[in-house]
């Protein structure tokens, strides 16, 4: 094929139903629709376990510094 | 490539304003001097022994005597001798780092891919860390700490940015730039939903002191769709016209080409959540280029993209919906989903993508899908990836173990909660929270590894190898401190090398550098090649 400009896109444009979004979205409190598969279930568990290290080495901060800091930086509205 | 695609290939970069601050002894915070950033920036110039800033037309008179060896307290001596001005202060790796109005500022080298921005970018980081040290344990007096951050505001009222910078043909800036028209329209609209992929996450006080969670730092600041303006009434397409390039050789003529500034974003932690905002860009101008989106307009151009960024930005728990131009209403990631199938079908069939781009394609499609799957389900499966979820888990997480809610915060949780968020995005690996969750996952296996320390480590010396940067880094190397702008430098001898196309000047063209021993050898070589010089008037 020789070289030439691009072509348009021939598709149509996407009519969506809005019932189709709700079935997709499915639950939200069980975590959306379906169970989760093993591998899910899996990083689930190792994000909380590096969650909780995370959070102990967190606690660590000084809280002197904390009231310090907050006193003299927080603002009450953007720029 | 089977079609005559406008799009030129990608060259992009990084700018971050660092937000700092010094606590003295008595636990007082301030901002840095004009002295200080200035020391910052020359205590890692002075460690790479090259001449430090001062703003003299010879810049190697000022260095007699000087190497990063040298005992502080006399340098220090020394350094006060210098008066400090708005510099270019290029280093030998391609970045910029240099004081800009009045915040420090470091400008990452230009890249043709992605790993290599995010490199650069956690090369930037260690740069400033490096001088942070300096500045706290050999400049300061003893007991002040300095902390920098890498994020949109210092909390002591000044919101800074981190700008994205990407070439495209000059015929696609005009058309987003010139006024606004349905090009400007479908880059805004994009610019206000990609915030859930990259936004950084920050803790939002009202005037009234309460606070929440916003999803995106900068969405807050943006008032507009089109403007020059950079520091009030900020825009979503900004229309700077600096290009710093003149074209590019592509199927055989020379594309001319533009440098479209980006302000609406910001600095991230994650290199994840630093892909995305990059990666999903780069895509979507590659597409617009080639005009791909003309037809799915009306699925994908939000009536008021300023307003829509502002509701996903507020919106943690993704309940919300945006309106379409046409009045329909949808939710933020069936139009990132559009715009994907669409920039799918552009890399299948008009225009070969790279392997960085491809991924990007199914990266937002995980996104998505997780986006969808409900609030219980993303807030925990992308908190290793995305800035915003992990920083509102490191909020949220001093909440749930106190009991607490976001609406009724009392006075110690306000403090806990505001230090921890700034502090996520502290760049002392010791102390910040960033970090500290990141080794975390690490161990666990749940961040991908795309780059070693060691190749962050050589960023720091060295310039990227695929684009002009290995040139101008390479003769700065050579003849340390010449005068130099991204697209050009000033040899020795007077002559001005004209870099403006960013894609000459690699290792593959201009080969192992080392054998050049002398300017003359050098100006043979690059006058061979076609480069063009010409005497400084």
């Amino acid at each position: 094929m020789t070289e030439q400009e691009v072509p348009k896109h021939k598709g149509k444009n996407i009519d969506r139903d809005p019932d189709d979004d709700e079935k997709k979205n499915g639950d939200k409190e069980d975590g959306g629709s379906g169970r989760k598969t093993d591998e899910e279930a899996e990083r689930e568990r190792k994000i909380e376990k590096a969650r909780q290290r995370a959070r102990e080495a967190q606690k660590k901060a000084d809280p002197t510094l904390l009231k310090s800091f907050a006193k003299q930086t927080i603002q009450k509205s953007g720029e | 490539m089977k079609y005559n695609s406008k799009a030129v290939p990608p060259y992009m970069g990084e700018e971050v304003e660092w937000a700092i601050l010094i606590r003295n002894k008595r636990g007082m915070y301030r901002l840095p001097t004009y002295d200080e950033f200035g020391s910052m920036i020359n205590v890692f110039r002075a460690y790479l022994k090259i001449p430090i800033v001062d703003g003299k037309e010879n810049f190697f008179e000022n260095t007699k005597g000087l190497s990063g060896n040298e005992d502080w307290r006399v340098f220090l001596e020394k350094l006060k001798r210098y008066q400090l001005r708005r510099e270019q202060g290029f280093l030998p790796s391609g970045f910029r780092y240099y004081v800009d109005g009045h915040h420090l500022e470091l400008s990452s080298p230009g890249c043709c891919t992605l790993k290599d921005l995010i490199v650069s970018s956690k090369a930037g980081e260690k740069i400033l860390n490096f001088s942070r040290k300096v500045l706290e344990e050999k400049i300061l007096p003893e007991g002040y700490e300095v902390k920098v951050f890498k994020d949109t505001s210092n909390r002591k009222g000044t919101s800074f940015a981190g700008h994205e910078n990407y070439l495209i043909n000059r015929e696609t800036f005009h058309q987003l730039t010139d006024g606004i028209t349905k090009e400007t329209m479908q880059l805004a609209s994009f610019f206000a939903v990609r915030v859930p992929l990259c936004g950084a996450g920050q803790v939002s006080i009202d005037r009234f002191g309460n606070f929440s969670f916003q999803i995106s730092q900068r969405a807050g600041f943006i008032e507009r769709i089109l403007s020059l303006d950079t520091t009030f009434l900020r825009p979503l397409i900004n229309t700077r016209d600096e290009p710093h390039a003149d074209f590019v050789r592509q199927n055989g003529v020379n594309v001319p080409v533009k440098r479209l500034h980006v302000i609406c974003g910001e600095p991230n932690m994650s290199s994840a959540g630093m892909k995305m905002r990059f990666g999903t860009a780069l895509n979507f101008l590659q597409g617009i280029q080639d005009d791909i989106f003309y037809d799915i307009q009306d699925d994908i151009v939000l009536k008021d993209p300023v307003r829509a960024m502002k509701i996903i930005s507020s919106d943690v728990g993704i309940e919300r919906t945006v309106e379409l131009a046409d009045g329909r209403k949808v939710k933020f990631f069936e139009i990132l989903r559009t715009i994907n199938n669409r920039l799918r079908w552009y890399f299948d069939e008009i225009r070969e993508p790279t392997q960085e781009q491809r991924e990007i394609l199914d990266e937002v499609d995980y996104y998505c899908d997780a986006f969808e799957k409900g609030t219980k389900y993303y807030m925990k499966m992308l908190l290793p990836e995305l800035d915003w979820i992990n920083r509102f888990d490191v909020c949220s997480g001093i909440l749930r173990e106190r009991r607490s809610n976001w609406t009724k915060l009392g006075e110690e949780e306000k403090n806990l909660v505001y230090f921890n968020d700034l502090s996520y995005a502290d760049i002392d690996p010791v102390s910040g929270l960033y970090y500290a969750r990141e080794r975390e996952y690490k161990k666990e296996g749940l961040i991908k590894k795309e780059f070693s320390e060691s190749e962050i480590r050589e960023r720091i010396f060295s310039p990227p190898t695929d684009n002009r940067e290995y040139l101008k880094g390479n003769i700065l190397k050579m003849f340390p401190g010449l005068r130099n702008d991204w697209e050009m430098i000033l040899l020795p001898s007077n002559k001005v090398l004209w870099l403006g196309d960013p894609f000459r000047g690699s290792k593959e063209e201009m080969g192992d550098f080392s054998r050049f021993f002398s300017e003359d050898a050098l100006i043979k070589e690059l006058k061979s090649l076609g480069f063009k010089l010409f005497d400084r008037r």
